[in-house]
């Protein structure tokens, strides 16, 4: 059953730890649940038109003891004044089991539904909201349908790839005989990281610092390994050496092998692309274990109930003394050494990095 | 030239006589005799004998879109009868309950990709499993499914390249948000034509767009427009282009996107040598396409080549005078 399914690699899985292979099956398994119970309880929920698709850690197959559930319910055909009553039956059925479905942020970025119009036409532009474009985003690089029922959410997001790819109007490097990295979706996933990155600012200003812990943890491990994921998918099309191996005369070909493979890439996990890429580019060993090992301690961190109350309770001020948030500190500037080494390093990723990172 | 021509079910449903009268004057050498439900099938089946058919050169069958179990092994009968006269029988997949038993038909049994509504045989992996139990049969390639199930149309795409051996048969139509059939609009026509490249062009093409019949040659014409591809007008390309006779037309984009102005139409004995021709000796400035279409006499290249020019009225030829 789609959703059901892992989206890691499997040709990646020496780097699989006990923890990280624990929060997978756990979020394989709240998939089930999560499709039993909304199958129970509101029968047909998705359809050929609309699908649920969760996103955040169940959807990147890191479900700990205290994740929130992150859903929206997509729709890609007619209107119906139904979709709305199907979503309100989601939001109460949800609400009655809280305690396994935390529910999501404040933000109302998910929890509720959204039309596929908005998120393939609306990109850039003064309708483009922070919520359209962090929707989007995630929908691409950590969103995973639930239930049988997702071809609304394949289709969003081929309409989404290919919207991006359309505004490229040079696939090929001026040589004819290898992909330019697609410059549009670039800059809108480094787009999504800064918005998130100002956004945390805005937040603590809005909130008065409340959750100001964990969503700093957040920003530093998770929310930075999605972005790393968005980069390396868009450099691997011009790294990869079997889709160079593809390169048509005709236009639509070309784009229709950079749907594929952005596609493709952007099915595995977030940190499934880091560690295919790692393998793929050869990375030093002890850099690939340090970043997953830093990313598998993140977890243990949150799925550990004391250090996340912790952090979910920290304010600013106190995180120079609060023993918890040091461990984050160090945590995350073991990932960012990682990643440094994979962005500033190596010597075919890195070039594209200064290309397409910065400027 | 492919052959083209509609279904019957398009044009009056379970109405085949009201179809093939419809059909008479019109431009269409092919069609597809539909039994649509269960009790359709077997009253077109015993009209066979009796309906007209001798001016088409290709000829299929369309079996009930879906079938109750109890109901199979009555098609696979009736069915019997219609495969005896060589004719390749159309099947959605979720109709087929026991694989086995139509694996009787061979490579004349046409399996169709599926839309969005169908559970099954929406995409090539779907497929794929569909021909492990059926590994002799064909593919009537939907295009309008194709396009619903991935506007973008790169499943399509993907489609067309892993079984465009196996395909023998196209279905065309725009097919709308609650999946019905309808006649072709400018969006489905450019989402075609950007796969068109990967159509075979030698299989016939059956419209199943709900057309009134003085619409008919209209979308016949416009089928045309969105299943001839348009290639790159350089050395490579036309070094591909096929060593027979037929029509071609010489373009360039037009201010719309996606839209082709064409420049120059003619006709040739062999179509590459002529489009080197071209390329070194344009009849007209400012080429950076052409589209082909093999056409098999002489004669039937100047009827095609007179049409074209009627049609798009191309500013090459109506410099040289052939419109006058």
């Amino acid at each position: 059953m789609p959703g059901a399914e892992s989206n890691t690699d499997k040709s990646a899985d020496s780097f699989e730890s006990d923890l990280l292979k624990r929060a997978r099956d756990a979020s394989l398994q709240t998939r089930l649940e999560l499709n039993q119970l909304l199958e129970s309880e509101i029968p047909k929920y998705a359809s050929e038109d609309a699908s649920l698709v969760v996103f955040g850690s169940l959807a990147r197959e890191e479900w700990t003891s205290g994740s929130d559930l992150d859903w929206t319910y997509l729709i890609d055909g007619e209107a119906d004044s139904e979709h709305l009553v199907i979503v309100q039956q989601i939001q109460r059925l949800l609400k009655k089991h809280e305690e396994q479905f935390r529910p999501p942020g404040r933000t109302e970025t998910f929890g509720n539904m959204a039309f596929s119009h908005d998120i393939i036409h609306q990109i850039g532009g003064q309708s483009d909201t922070n919520k359209n474009t962090t929707r989007r985003v995630l929908l691409l690089l950590e969103s995973v349908p639930i239930g049988k029922r997702t071809e609304a959410h394949e289709r969003v997001i081929r309409g989404v790839i290919n919207r991006y790819l359309q505004e490229d109007n040079h696939p090929l490097k001026s040589d004819g005989k290898s992909y330019r990295v697609p410059r549009f979706l670039l800059n809108d996933i480094v787009r999504f990281w800064r918005t998130m990155a100002v956004d945390f600012a805005s937040k603590q200003r809005d909130r008065g610092g409340e959750g100001w812990g964990l969503r700093n943890a957040k920003l530093r491990m998770s929310r930075k390994l999605i972005f790393a994921s968005g980069l390396l998918a868009c450099f691997s099309v011009q790294l990869d050496p079997n889709l160079q191996a593809k390169i048509s005369t005709d236009n639509s070909d070309i784009r229709f092998e950079l749907i594929n493979h952005i596609r493709d890439y952007m099915r595995l996990t977030p940190l499934a692309m880091l560690k295919r890429m790692m393998i793929q580019y050869e990375i030093p060993e002890t850099i690939s274990d340090e970043l997953v090992g830093a990313y598998a301690e993140f977890l243990q961190l949150l799925d550990d109930e004391t250090s996340r109350k912790a952090l979910e309770n920290l304010r600013a001020e106190d995180s120079a003394s609060d023993p918890t948030f040091q461990l984050v500190r160090k945590i995350s500037q073991a990932f960012e050494h990682a990643l440094d080494h994979i962005f500033f390093v190596n010597e075919r990723i890195a070039p594209l990095t200064r290309k397409y990172g910065v400027f | 030239m492919r052959s083209i021509g509609f279904s019957t079910g398009a044009l009056a449903r379970s109405d085949f006589r009201t179809a093939l009268a419809m059909l008479a004057d019109k431009s269409v050498d092919a069609i597809e005799l539909s039994a649509l439900r269960q009790d359709e099938l077997l009253p077109l089946v015993e009209q066979l004998d009796h309906l007209s058919l001798s001016r088409f050169q290709y000829i299929s069958f369309h079996a009930p879109s879906s079938m109750d179990r109890s109901f199979e092994p009555i098609a696979l009968g009736l069915l019997g009868q219609v495969a005896a006269r060589n004719w390749p029988i159309i099947v959605h997949p979720d109709a087929i309950h026991t694989p086995a038993e139509w694996r009787r038909f061979g490579d004349s049994l046409y399996v169709e990709n599926m839309d969005k509504r169908k559970p099954i045989g929406q995409t090539a992996e779907d497929l794929a499993r569909i021909f492990e139990t059926l590994p002799n049969a064909s593919l009537c390639f939907d295009i309008g499914h194709a396009r619903q199930v991935d506007p973008s149309m790169s499943e399509a795409s993907t489609i067309l390249r892993v079984f465009r051996d196996k395909i023998k048969q196209l279905h065309v139509s725009e097919v709308n948000t609650q999946s019905k059939h309808d006649c072709l609009s400018l969006v489905s026509m450019i989402a075609f034509q950007r796969v068109s490249h990967l159509l075979p062009q030698a299989v016939p093409v059956i419209l199943e767009s709900r057309v009134e019949e003085s619409e008919i040659e209209e979308e016949i014409q416009n089928a045309f427009r969105a299943l001839t591809p348009l290639y790159t007008f350089n050395q490579p390309t036309i070094r591909a282009a096929p060593e027979i006779g037929g029509v071609y037309g010489l373009a360039q984009p037009a201010p719309t996107p996606n839209r082709y102005t064409i420049l120059y139409v003619g006709k040739a004995s062999n179509l590459r040598e002529r489009l080197e021709y071209h390329l070194n000796n344009p009849p007209v400035s400012g080429i950076t396409h052409f589209f082909t279409e093999s056409v098999e006499t002489d004669a039937a290249r100047a009827r095609r080549e007179k049409l074209l020019i009627a049609e798009f009225n191309p500013a090459g030829n109506t410099a040289c005078g052939l419109l006058a």
